[in-house]
């Protein structure tokens, strides 16, 4: 946490900048595809906090990302309530979720704990296609309403981007706070061994769970944003592809960097956009990419500016 | 006898398998100074620190530490009852810094709640942690590689760094598991140094090591294992000379089995 070579100050402040200035002159779809980066990347930090800093690999998260999303757009349609209250009720429903995820990590790890992860997020999709009475199925929830703040109705893919902003802003606040702390340290510590770190003290268990929870929590942050931006959801948003995707941006961006989440998901995100026009050939150049970077920054994009991966100092 | 029991151990027993790696084993270490436990490869010792630190399940029998009975309780427990240990295999935090690896043998003065951590209020305890962390470090001359990470440490090093990383637990008992095993005699020299300030900080050290003489010279009391049994205790002088002892280290034929 200390030895880690920083992003220059200068870089950041660039892309600080860049983030709330730039937005306003892009064509609509560019301006689109901004805020889907903004909320894949709150889902990839989600992602991150489990694999960069406890461990533990998930390939089920677009199903808590799913879970916070129909939250939120349920709450919003069938029930009237107002997209702040959603908000929290989706993170707290998700995270209570993320218990039934923590738990297995307790027995299992590695490629077993994968595999369990990658059922959780087949059995909530399949939930959500087959519980019509609650989830509408296939027809998928529409309508869904846009937040209104101060009395505005962020109806503006521009206002959405700025709330987006914003709450990514917060996460990485929380999470840079989190890993600083004794907790993140205890929780790396069981990453490289988790006999010698129960033998410090710490209880392995509730570490494990935790950190299950938060992920979850933060990632049904992501579902509520993603459902009252898109404003229609069906079950085909959430499949093993999504959370294959976030799982990219993660390793991509850099394994156990908060920095490097945000730089992978808008690397995922927007790279195919780009080389959409190819056609035929954006999958092979795409491929060509990702290989490319884990090749020679296996650390991840994040480590652009430093040789050694990050989070591994 | 006018010295305290800190540790107390009564019908210990583990096995693997078909084999008995502690039989029925009754130990007692007293508060202060340093104990040694000693006997062949295979006698059950580090066995014994795994039972007692809470790594291992014992089968039967009682451990208690201070009183408290912790014997088959999680090895958070027994740390947070105030024992610490090193690894014989050496089992640092690879990924993160040396002072962050002592750091975390700090883990339980640091008490920190997720909301207190998220908030930042913790920093008041975090920096008491970090002089005190220093202070090791220096101790165990460290202090240059601080802010490496362990895993770049020579063996020598990460034998020392485990040493700090117990001893920013402030325990009451430490557990070391062979600390001067491929040690030079100038590295070995820097640990019993260390071993003789720790004591004189009051924290008690049960020292399982190959290397005799610095056993005898260091204990006030021996213990020897063999075959998961204890064979003899006593003072060095007493060990040196008991029947029993040579027998097992030199594999004569046993005739008490």
């Amino acid at each position: 946490m200390m030895s880690r070579r920083p992003a220059p100050r200068a870089a950041l402040a660039v892309a600080a900048v860049a983030a709330v200035a730039v937005p306003p002159l892009l064509a609509p779809y560019a301006l689109h595809l901004c805020v889907m980066v903004g909320i894949f990347a709150i889902l990839a930090l989600s992602l991150n906090l489990i694999c960069g800093w406890a461990g533990m690999i998930s390939l089920g998260h677009a199903g808590f990302w799913l879970i916070g999303a129909y939250t939120t757009a349920l709450l919003t349609t069938d029930h009237g309530i107002a997209f702040w209250w959603a908000l929290p009720a989706s993170i707290g429903i998700t995270a209570a979720s993320g218990l039934l995820l923590g738990l297995p990590s307790l027995r299992w790890n590695g490629h077993f704990l994968a595999v369990i992860t990658i059922a959780f997020g087949m059995i909530v999709q399949t939930l959500s296609v087959n519980w019509e009475w609650l989830t509408h199925g296939n027809d998928g929830v529409s309508n869904i309403p846009r937040p209104v703040l101060f009395g505005h109705r962020l109806g503006a893919n521009l206002a959405f981007y700025y709330l987006v902003v914003v709450i990514l802003a917060a996460v990485w606040a929380l999470m840079h706070r989190f890993i600083v702390s004794g907790y993140g340290r205890a929780l790396k510590a069981l990453r490289d061994d988790e006999v010698a770190a129960a033998c410090m003290g710490v209880n392995i268990a509730r570490f494990k769970v935790t950190a299950f929870v938060l992920s979850a929590g933060i990632a049904g942050m992501a579902g509520s944003l993603y459902a009252s931006y898109v404003r229609f959801l069906n079950p085909d948003s959430f499949g093993l592809d999504t959370s294959i995707r976030v799982f990219v941006m993660v390793v991509i961006g850099g394994i156990g960097s908060i920095g490097g989440s945000i730089l992978g998901s808008f690397a995922v995100y927007v790279l195919p956009e780009v080389l959409r026009p190819l056609q035929q050939y954006y999958y092979v150049i795409w491929g060509v990419v990702v290989i490319v970077v884990m090749r020679f920054l296996p650390g991840g994009l994040a480590t652009i500016w430093s040789s050694a991966p990050p989070g591994r100092e | 006898m006018a010295a305290t029991a800190l540790l107390q151990t009564s019908g210990l027993t583990r096995s693997f398998g078909g084999l008995l790696a502690l039989s029925d084993l009754t130990i007692t270490v007293e508060a202060g100074g340093i104990q040694g436990l000693i006997g062949p490869n295979g006698s059950g010792k580090s066995t014994f620190i795994n039972v007692v630190s809470g790594v291992l399940r014992p089968d039967a029998g009682r451990v208690t530490i201070a009183g408290r009975q912790i014997a088959g309780r999680r090895a958070d427990i027994a740390a947070r009852a105030g024992i610490a240990r090193t690894f014989q295999n050496l089992r640092l935090f690879g990924g993160l810094t040396v002072l962050e690896n002592v750091l975390m043998g700090g883990h339980l003065r640091l008490r920190t709640g997720l909301a207190a951590a998220l908030l930042g209020t913790d920093r008041a305890r975090e920096q008491g942690l970090r002089e005190h962390a220093e202070q090791i470090l220096a101790l165990v001359r460290l202090t240059h590689r601080m802010r490496q990470p362990a895993g770049t440490l020579s063996y020598g090093e990460q034998r020392r760094l485990e040493i700090a990383r117990a001893l920013a637990a402030r325990p009451r008992l430490l557990l070391l598991d062979e600390p001067l095993a491929g040690m030079n005699p100038a590295e070995m020299a820097m640990v019993v140094e260390i071993m003789q300030h720790t004591v004189a900080e009051g924290v008690t050290i049960l020292l399982v090591e190959h290397a005799m003489r610095v056993v005898m010279a260091v204990c006030a009391r021996i213990t020897v294992l063999n075959f998961g049994r204890c064979i003899a205790a006593g003072p060095p002088a007493a060990i040196r000379r008991d029947e029993a002892v040579i027998r097992a280290y030199l594999g004569r034929a046993r005739h008490d089995a």
